[in-house]
Parts: C-alpha cells; structure tokens; sequence
C-alpha cells in the first residue's frame, strides 16, 4: 500500500501546475534574470580597474614622470594615464574617457566631474604629493643633512600590507544570490510540504476526508506522502542546481557532489517545515499557504535574496540568528563550500539542516496522529 | 453602464492583491529613499564621505602608543569596526564588505618601525580587489611611507607617527567640473530612484490584479452571452477600458501622491516630466495587462507571464541594475522592450545623462509607441476570438434540470 500511495502521490504531484511553476519555471526564469542583470556587475563595479587619467603638464616635472613609469610597471596599475594638452583633456573628461585631469605644474592639481570612488583615489594620489613636500620642508627646518635620506626613502616603494590569503572560491559577491536562490526553492518546499497536510485533513479537502475513513492506517499513508514529497522537491533541487551550474555557469567550487546533498537536504527540510506547520493548525487552505510562504520570503529575505547584504549585517547584530534561519542554513552550506577548504562550517551547516527536519518531521507526525474529526 | 459596474465589482474582490503590492512598494522605497536624501553635494564632503563609508577592522596586538597612533590615523579617515577575532566573522565581514580590510597590527610593530622597517609591516586581509581595498592600501602605504620618511630625518618612531598624521591631513587641489546642467536639483537622483523602482511594481501590480479580472469579464461562455445581448459591442469595450483606465490610475496616483509624501511638497520642474514619463509608462503597462487578457485565460499561466514580464524587464532594462553596469548585449536586447525608455528618459531628467528635451520627447514617444502597439495587437486578437461565428458544439449543458 505504501508504494501504491508513492506512485500515486507522485503522480498527482508533479500534475499540479502551480507546483511546475513555481519549483521548476520560476527558478530558472529568476536565475536567468539574476544572471543577465548581475553577470557583468562583479567585474565593472566592484573589482578595481586602472583609473583612465588625463595629465596636462604645464612645465616639467621629471620627478612626476617618473613616478608615473614606476607605476605603469604594475600588472594593474593605479593609474591609465595620458599625456595630453587641456582641450584635448577637457574634451576626454565630458565624454567619459577620463576620470579626471592632474596638471602637474609647480603643485599638482586635479579637476574632476564625478564624485566617485577612482576621484577619491586620483584625489589622494596627488595629495601624497603635498605631503612629500611638507615632510621635506619639515626636515629642511629641523636638519637641513638628512634632506638627501628623507627624499630616498619617499622615493621608494612601500608595501606595507602582508596580504594574508583567504580563500581560493570565488570571491563574486553576486554568486550569493544563487546561494539564495537555491535556498527560497527549498523553502518553497514548504508548499509541498503543506500539501500533505491539506490531503490528509479531513477538514480541508475531499481527498483528506477519504483518506481519513479509508482502512489504510493512517502512518502508512503519511509517510508515503512525505517520502513522495521529499522525493518531488529533491527533483527541483536537482533541476536547480544542475541549471544554475551547467546553463548558467555559475560557479559552486570543485565539490559540485556536495553542492547537490546541501540542495536536496535543504528541500527536504523545507517540506518538513511545511508539514509541521500545515499540521499544527487548523487554518484554513488559503491561511496556511499565506502564512507558509510569507515566512518562507521572510526567511529567504534575511537570508539576502532580496538584499545581498543582508547576511552581513545579521551576521553582524545576530549572529545567532544566522545559524537557525532555515533559508540562511541552506545557502550558507553552500557558501562555505566554495570558500572554506575545510569541512567544518559545511557539516555544521548540514547537521543544522537535519536537526530542523528531524523536529519538523516528528512534531508533525505527533500532532497528525490520532486526529480525528466528530463530523464534516 | 452596466459592464462598467460589474467590472467594478469583480475588481472589489481583487483590490486587496493591487493594495499588497502598493503596500510592500511603499514600505520598502519610502525608508530607502529617507536613507539616501542625506548625502553631501560638496566637492570635499565626497570625499569624506566615500572614505567613511568604507568598514575596516583593526586588531592591534601590539598595543603601544606606535600602534595607537596608526590606528588613530585610520579611525580619523574610516570607519572602525569591531570584529569578534575569528575566522568565520571575519570571512563573512570581508564577504558581505561591511567591512573592506581587516588589518592586525602584530606585537613588535613598534620595534620594527623604529628600525624604519616598513615593508609588509602589518597584516592585512581583504577579499575583493575592489576600489574600497584599493584606496585603503593606498592610505596606509601613503602613511608609512611618511613616518619612515620622517624617521630618516631623525625622529623616533612615535613623534614621527605623529608628524606623518598630520602631514596627511594636506588636501590637495581638487576642481570639480560639471558638464551637465544643474536643472536636475528639482529632481536629485535619490528621488529619482523612486521612480526608477515604480517601473517594476506599476508593470506587477497592474498585471497582477487586472488581469484576473479582464479574464473574468473575458470568460468564453460570457462573453458570447454578452455578444449576442442587445448591448453594443462598442460600448461594451468602451466600458471595460474605462473600468481598466479608472484603475490603472488609481494605482499610478497612489504613487505619484505617495512620491510627493518622499519629495517634500508638490512637484517642481522636471519632476512633473517625470511624473508625465510615468504615466505614458502606466498606459504600456495597462495596454500590456489588456493585450494579456485578451488571449490567457489561465491563472498559473498569467502568474508566469507577470513574473517573467516583470521581474524580466526590470532585470534588464535598468530598474533593478544600473543600465551602465549591464552588458552590451542585455541592453542590446532591452532596446524591445518599454522598460528600457521608461529609464533612459529618467536618467535624462535626474541629470545621469545630460538633459535634452528632444531626446526625452523621442524617448516618451518611443514608450507610447509600445502601448499603441499593444493595443492594435488586443484589438486583432480580440476580433479572431470572440467575434468570430458562434460556437458549434456546447461542451456541456450550462444548467441541468435533472
């Protein structure tokens, strides 16, 4: 009997076609979109690029030059410059070409248009240039001997940062929002987790009735429920992963099995937590649904599908929060394997993962048994 | 106007969907816009402001008046932040950048600096090559590169610290050039985001409540009843548009009303052009639900069809991402779709792109043009649907006597 409500069940399941769209289309629709809109964003925002700059040299200032050459030799350099008159300058800032114009003359001066970040750098390269002048001005007052010392030392170049390596994933800040995407589809799980509920309560639907005063036992019915839907949801984890992945092209890190258990575990618990939640009330269809999903979109919102930060900032006020939060447990399992090299953050993302299913399950399970109804 | 009130009334049971969708707009664009109307416009206030605005985490083990100093002359610039010193905090600090370096300052630094040993100094973590890290390392290198300079003129570590942070508080000569024109300060970009962002919700929440009731009053069996009534069909169509226009503007209102609530008062100058370029797009968005409902009558298929219409246009046309961080190719593509004009004629008004009447005239027409479109396209598909000849066959009796 247990089979035969499986097959059923699957059946059924996989005919409905709110359950097609919003576990299936709707992911790859939105994942498409994330990757249109967010592809390039990564690269032409966030990562730094040689700041394209103008110079207009009104007498000559070999020091400067040189300066420039030293800088050049980088393999991204701070600095893109172009020697050029002031028309010719002027002209090149109004069209874009350059992020501002430093005319180097007796002192550095800098125009700019906008208020960016690459003017905030050009502004505090050629402030540096003052500030050599003060310091050599400032030992010519005290000892006139060391002029020679100080100008070799601002002639260097100092590295003062010993970069510790963090990871070797990818760094993208954008990749979390399929983190997240992969999270809000199994916490859509949690419809299809309600939907057991809803036909096995004889108050809610026709299905339920019948089942309630069929001589199947009831145990036998549920968990072929339950087995059917984990194994539904797990196929829309799959088809989700493996689109995001191989059509997308979006990079999980070299241990794409693990990607594939931290998925399915994640829809798994989303349908448990729809089930628990279906079965400790007795709302009505469309209250359930309502309530189910909102406080999956909440959890999937502070786990930063609508907001990228998001994680960051609770990861910054309540810590805790992020290691309960169902939708921030599935995608952080996924961020921790493509960042960390070791296991540990991943298992105990994972171990999160079974404890909520296990207390959804069995909560779930205790409150359905025995549920019996004096009339209909 | 009897199609006029019913349509009225199938609209009441819908209303609270189009009320959902204003009320998440609202809450969301009102606190996001009150967050960004504070910044500076001055020449040195960016500066100070880009700087502060950037996070950094300093754990100092050395913990001597050398160090202090450092640190000192960090706090003065950035934004401090404390961290919990372990790997997973910092991680998803570094990650998330709230904050953008995370920089330990290793006992013996002092001793180091006094022998003018500056080179890898300090250790430091980042994990973007973003601007933000770049310009920090650039302070930093700048910082040490003046105390060992100082040193080498003859000072301690200490007083050489101090001279260096003072050194740096040197402001260069800076000229801000502005090539566009300042028409714009009746409509500032963080305001103009407001109307950036309608152009998803107006396209979402028109598809989403009006469609479902188009393709009531649409419904085969009804409509033919309606067909063959003594009503004219003209007037019929007459009275559902008026129910649509009555609608659609309504909702487009809330938030024209709604954005004067942010904007302070009542609209000035190029605000109400841009408030007119909403409202050409409120009318692509009311052709593009009545063009929908002419020819869906499915309601997971119109859930689809709005999310992808939505959500797609606002992905790829400048709503959600800035158009000049897209792709050639998305916007390439975008150039089909309303969307798109609808956010290049904001970005002529909020001063992005420098304002020319004329190109904003073209950009309006453009999105009317869409509109027009859909509503040649509604008319065709309207006519081969219902009033074609009569049904043959009833597929099942519509009352039974038995």
């Amino acid at each position: 009997m247990f089979f035969h409500d499986l097959k059923y069940m699957l059946l059924s399941g996989f005919r409905i076609k709110s359950f097609l769209f919003w576990l299936m289309l709707f992911p790859i629709l939105l994942g498409t979109l994330f990757k249109v809109a967010f592809g390039n964003v990564y690269e032409n925002d966030v990562l730094f690029r040689s700041i394209p700059t103008a110079v207009v040299e009104t007498s000559d200032n070999a020091v400067f030059r040189q300066v420039i050459d030293s800088l050049e030799e980088a393999d991204e350099p701070l600095l893109a410059v172009e020697y050029t008159d002031e028309d010719n300058a002027m002209q090149l800032l109004k069209e874009g070409k350059v992020s501002g114009i430093i005319y180097v003359g007796d002192k550095l001066s800098l125009s700019v248009t906008e208020q960016k970040m690459d003017q905030v750098i050009l502004k505090t390269f050629v402030e540096q240039y003052g500030v050599n002048e003060k310091i050599i001005k400032d030992t010519a007052e005290k000892d006139p001997s060391k002029i020679q010392a100080v100008v070799d030392k601002l002639s260097e170049d100092v590295s003062a940062c010993k970069d510790i390596p963090m990871t070797h994933g990818d760094p993208d800040i954008y990749v979390q929002y399929f983190y997240n995407l992969i999270a809000m589809v199994a916490m859509y799980g949690s419809v299809t987790g309600l939907h057991i509920t809803v036909q096995n309560q004889a108050n809610l639907s026709a299905l339920g009735a019948r089942k309630n005063c069929s001589p199947t036992p009831k145990s036998v019915s549920m968990l072929a429920d339950l087995a059917g839907s984990y194994i539904m949801q797990s196929a829309c984890m799959i088809l989700c992963v493996t689109f995001t992945h191989f059509v997308l092209k979006i990079d999980f890190g070299d241990r794409l099995p693990l990607v594939y258990v931290a998925a399915i575990l994640g829809g798994i618990l989303g349908v448990s937590f729809g089930f628990f939640f279906g079965s400790v009330n007795r709302f009505s269809f469309e209250a359930k649904i309502g309530i189910v999903m909102a406080v999956s979109m909440f959890s999937c919102f502070l786990s930063g599908l609508m907001m990228g930060q998001m994680k960051g900032i609770i990861a910054e006020h309540i810590p805790w929060l992020n290691k309960i939060n169902p939708a921030t447990v599935v995608a952080d399992s996924l961020f921790s394997l493509n960042m960390y090299s070791d296991y540990s953050r991943f298992i105990s993302r994972i171990i999160t993962m079974l404890i909520i299913t296990a207390v959804c399950t069995a909560a779930g399970i205790i409150v359905t048994r025995r549920k019996k109804y004096a009339d209909l | 106007m009897q199609i006029f009130k019913v349509f009225m009334k199938v609209l009441k049971k819908r209303i609270r969907y189009a009320m959902l969708y204003v009320g998440i707009f609202l809450g969301i664009a009102i606190p996001m816009s009150l967050n960004s109307s504070n910044s500076g416009s001055t020449a040195e206030m960016f500066v100070k402001e880009s700087r502060s605005k950037i996070g950094i985490c300093i754990f100092d083990e050395d913990d001597t008046p050398e160090s202090r100093e450092f640190s000192d002359y960090l706090a003065e610039k950035y934004t401090i932040k404390e961290l919990k010193n372990d790997e997973e905090v910092v991680m998803d600090s570094l990650f998330y950048m709230s904050v953008d370096r995370v920089i330990s300052i290793n006992k013996g630094f002092a001793d180091r600096l006094a022998k003018g040993e500056t080179e890898g100094i300090i250790d430091s973590r980042h994990m973007h090559e973003s601007y933000n890290s770049m310009l920090l390392e650039q302070d930093i290198n700048s910082y040490f590169s003046s105390v060992s300079a100082y040193i080498a003129g003859g000072e301690d570590a200490l007083t050489a610290s101090q001279s260096a942070k003072e050194a740096l508080t040197a402001d260069a000569d800076v000229k801000v050039i502005s090539f566009t024109d300042e028409g714009n300060a009746d409509y500032p970009r963080d305001f103009a985001e407001y109307y950036r962002y309608m152009a998803y919700i107006l396209i979402a929440a028109v598809i989403g409540t009006l469609c479902p009731v188009l393709m009531a009053m649409n419904n085969k069996e009804i409509r033919y009843r309606t067909n063959c009534s003594s009503l004219d069909s003209s007037s019929y169509t007459k009275q559902v548009l008026l129910g649509s226009a009555v609608f659609v503007i309504g909702v487009w209102l809330i938030f024209v009303i709604a954005g004067m609530i942010l904007y302070g008062g009542v609209y000035k100058g190029r605000a109400w052009l841009a408030v007119l370029n909403s409202f050409i797009y409120t009318l692509v968005a009311g052709s593009i639900t009545v063009f929908l409902s002419a020819f869906v009558n499915n309601m997971d298929i119109i859930n689809f069809i709005n999310q992808a219409v939505s959500l797609g246009m606002s992905f790829m046309c400048g709503v959600f991402v800035e158009q000049e961080l897209l792709g050639a190719g998305v916007l390439s593509a975008a150039r089909f779709m309303p969307a798109f004009w609808y956010i290049k004629a904001n970005m002529l008004l909020d001063g992005t792109e420098t304002f020319d009447s004329t190109k904003l005239m073209q950009y309006m027409l453009i999105e009317a043009a869409f509109a027009v479109v859909m509503a040649l396209l509604t008319i065709v598909v309207s006519k081969a649907r219902y009033n074609s000849t009569a049904p043959q066959k009833r597929t099942a009796p519509a009352v039974n006597n038995g």
